[in-house]
């Protein structure tokens, strides 16, 4: 312990109690939402939401877990859409980067123009659903949850311009050495453009992972439902349900509610593993992101 | 180069950055896109409907005819029908654990009655308006639909061409429910002329239910009966000594008065949020606003005089939207007038409250063509076996074990039923439990539940009866023209509903209140509402 002059400390601890605040500000909801999910439901009606259960109370997780296999089976899918759909995506889209790229391939213009025009123009939602659940018969499988985001046209453009700083020098030498194309894409481009790639497998895991849109359209199976669908729903009907609307048949009013306890526990269960997984995963990504690019 | 790799850093943190807003900025974003998307796909598939109603035409007489021999006797032959599979698409608390347990069951009854199976499409609530916009928006087929007006709106797919008319195939294949309903239930569900709409019966007419904790009723001696069918916006005070001898023990418990459009008896052609009612006693169906009537007026002066007075805890709700049972299962309610009321609803009332409720009626209950077209059935025009699926509904709405068993689950296994005959919950209630006996057809085949009055479902068909039909029965207005109006007209009044709710509008911010309404559009609404009624009226 050396000791610090007064003069320097103040500053330290005005830094150090804005993070202090700010990781308060983070970690405050979630303790709340974990000691709601341990409360009893009465303690939480009386006297309102307290970062410590009054009671507790494992009512809520035998209410949310009596089948549990339904929400195991939600977590199979959604780790399986998102693990598949983010290499899938991203080999799939880091190929068209490349091709983009390459100042010597003939199209590159025209398949630029193709990419970019459905950023801006799209088919539309019932025109999607039609091809979608009629023409391509996708409905119900698994590959719904995967095929749509296979190719998103941002995530292309930015890898191409990620790859076009790749010196063609490299690409050159590999040439003239006798490598064949796929040799340099998997062997020489993909360990270069490594950043990019981490950035965007990044976002595409989040979109997968956060995504209940095409669940909502094309899924109706059961054992095909991912996480965050199953969440959304719950927090929908909720929603709908205590929307007034004096349309309602009249025993609709009154439709009990699965309780406060219950629906934190069910975020609880949600969220937790991602909490504890999270972590060891940014590992990786700070790691990718920070690997030296390109070598001169 | 090394310069190249330090711009590539710094532009790849840019794009994050960029990126992360950009989702952020999506995530706030996505509801109103999809709505525009939704909005937009309703007004491309005008064109597919009506061009795949053309080739449906020869389709169903084809098929009609194929088996005109059977239909003709209806009385539940297989014998010579083929068999086919329907698909139905219906809202509700989905999913259930055990749903497939008992749809497998249900569907082993309706193979044995009518040769058919069912394809459940159990859609969770929230999804269902959407859901069935694609389905219908892209002609995917299926056979029967639940629609009304607060869900998978019937007018609407009405117009769009969606649906079939029922009036030949209900004669012909479902004589039994056509019967059991009066006739103005039917006519209710008519458009131009026609039905397209398969109504299930349950309790129709509308007035608000006063519930009052049993408790207070004995403590403070409430008469109930001299209060039932008595208390309009005019008649609250009636309510005044049992406040005030409740308040002064419990400070902490307060009056929940929902407003309601049955409570001011009047109809709302939209809701209690658009300007735009006709009372139910105006024989020249004249629209008005509600908000500027004299019984709005007096209601607003009871809230502010019970504020004033310190009833209404108004600091305390005012930050919350709406009270709930939450609030009453908290022991808060000295009574809560809102709902509907119905034989047999103080049941549920108790069972949300957390305590023993009386309710009675507020109001006279008024029969109107929201409270009829609220829980209905209708068939795709495009639907491969319109016939059958009549069948179906007919034997779900005349078959009571079948009906029960779609309702409660399996017996003695969800549910029981005790010595008196009475239903109390099964051991594995949680394996299903959907709660919509509306749903699925006429309420009135539904098992009665342990403190319900045995009779309940006689009770329920005389208040229907006994309730006075509005004279506007059968009417429905198209919201499309003045769809902009409307919603500002209802931002306008959630901005202020809560504060008039509680007694704390001055007379200043209740004229702000007028003056933001009609700048939201108020006398179009009207205008529009009252020329559609004239032209209906007309019409009839």
């Amino acid at each position: 312990m050396t000791a610090v002059p007064l003069k320097k400390r103040i500053p330290q601890l005005l830094i150090h109690l804005v993070f202090v605040l700010f990781s308060l500000a983070c970690i405050v909801p979630l303790i709340s939402v974990l000691s709601v999910s341990f409360s009893n439901e009465v303690d939480i009606l009386k006297n309102g939401y307290s970062l410590w259960p009054r009671q507790f109370d494992l009512n809520a997780y035998t209410y949310v877990l009596y089948r549990p296999l339904q929400l195991l089976g939600a977590f199979k899918v959604s780790i399986i859409v998102s693990v598949v759909g983010t290499v899938c995506a991203v080999l799939f889209m880091a190929g068209i980067a490349y091709a983009l790229s390459r100042h010597d391939y003939k199209f590159k213009n025209s398949l630029s123009f193709y990419v970019f025009f459905t950023m801006l123009f799209n088919g539309g939602l019932v025109p999607t659903y039609i091809l979608i659940s009629n023409y391509l018969h996708l409905k119900n499988t698994i590959w719904v949850l995967i095929l749509p985001y296979l190719a998103v046209p941002w995530f292309i453009l930015l890898l191409r311009s990620f790859m076009q700083k790749i010196p063609y020098h490299i690409i050159e030498s590999c040439m003239i050495d006798g490598a064949s194309e796929f040799r340099i894409f998997f062997q020489i481009v993909l360990p270069l453009a490594k950043p990019g790639l981490a950035t965007v497998a990044l976002f595409t895991m989040l979109q997968y992972w956060n995504d209940w849109w095409l669940s909502l359209l094309y899924i109706e199976e059961e054992h095909l439902v991912p996480l965050q669908y199953m969440l959304y729903r719950m927090m929908n009907n909720i929603s709908f349900l205590t929307s007034s609307t004096n349309m309602m048949p009249a025993s609709m009013k009154n439709v009990v509610l699965p309780s406060e306890s219950a629906r934190m526990a069910m975020a609880i269960l949600a969220a937790g593993p991602m909490l504890a997984v999270f972590p060891f995963f940014q590992k990786y990504f700070v790691r990718g992101l920070t690997v030296g690019a390109v070598k001169g | 180069m090394q310069r190249a790799v330090r711009m590539s850093k710094l532009g790849l943190v840019c794009t994050i950055i960029l990126l992360v807003f950009s989702m952020l900025a999506a995530a706030c974003g996505s509801n109103s896109s999809n709505n525009n998307n939704s909005s937009g796909a309703s007004n491309n598939t005008a064109k597919n409907d009506s061009a795949a109603a053309d080739s449906s035409n020869t389709d169903t007489s084809g098929n009609a005819a194929a088996t005109d021999n059977s239909g003709g006797t209806a009385a539940n032959t297989t014998a010579d029908l083929p068999e086919v599979k329907l698909t139905w698409y219906f809202p509700g608390n989905w999913p259930q654990p055990e749903q497939d347990k008992v749809f497998a069951e249900v569907n082993k009854v309706v193979k044995s009655k009518i040769n058919a199976t069912i394809d459940f499409k159990a859609i969770p609530f929230g999804d269902y308006d959407q859901k069935m916009q694609v389905v219908i928006a892209s002609g995917e087929p299926y056979d029967i639909t639940f629609t009304a007006g607060w869900i998978n709106n019937y007018t609407q797919n009405v117009a769009k061409g969606a649906f079939l008319p029922l009036d030949d195939l209900l004669a012909k294949y479902a004589p039994q429910s056509y019967a059991s309903m009066p006739a103005s239930f039917w006519d209710a569900t008519k458009i131009k002329g026609q039905i397209y709409g398969f109504v299930n019966q349950q309790i129709s007419a509308r007035t608000p239910a006063v519930a009052v904790p049993k408790s207070l009723i004995d403590k403070y001696a409430l008469d109930m009966n001299a209060i039932g069918g008595k208390i309009g916006p005019d008649t609250l005070n009636l309510l005044e000594p049992f406040i005030q001898a409740v308040k002064k023990d419990n400070p902490q418990k307060y009056p929940v008065i929902g407003i309601d459009p049955d409570f001011f008896n009047v109809e709302a052609i939209v809701g209690i949020n658009v300007p735009g009612v006709v009372a139910f006693n105006d024989d020249s169906l004249t629209v008005v606003n509600q908000f500027e009537s004299d019984g709005f007026k007096k209601f607003l002066a009871t809230m502010r005089d019970w504020n004033a007075k310190g009833y209404l805890n108004a600091k305390e709700r005012l930050s919350k939207k709406s009270d709930d049972w939450v609030d009453g299962k908290a022991g808060k309610f000295i009574f809560n007038i809102g709902g509907a009321f119905k034989p047999g609803g103080a049941n549920l009332s108790s069972a949300l409250g957390g305590e023993p409720y009386v309710e009675v009626p507020a109001g006279t209950a008024h029969l109107t063509t929201g409270g009829i077209t609220a829980t209905m059935m209708a068939i795709n025009r495009n639907s491969k076996n319109p016939e059958r699926a009549m069948m179906l509904l007919e034997l779900l709405n005349t078959d009571k074990d079948l009906y029960n068993l779609l309702n409660f689950g399996i017996k003695d296994d969800h549910y029981k039923i005790d010595s008196d005959g009475l239903m109390i919950p099964g051991d594995n209630q949680q394996g299903y439990n959907p709660q919509v006996p509306w749903m699925f057809a006429s309420n009135f085949l539904a098992n009665v539940e342990k403190g319900m009055p045995a009779d309940v479902w006689e009770q329920t068909k005389k208040v229907n009866a006994d309730a006075l039909p509005s004279k506007l029965l059968g009417f429905t207005f198209d919201a499309e023209p003045v769809k902009g109006e409307i919603a500002k007209a209802t931002a306008v009044w959630d901005e202020y509903s809560r504060a008039i709710n509680l007694g704390v509008t001055s007379e200043e911010k209740y004229n702000e209140f007028l003056s933001k309404l009609k700048s939201a559009g108020a006398e179009k609404i009207i205008a529009e509402m009252q020329k559609q009624i004239n032209d209906w009226k007309a019409g009839n």
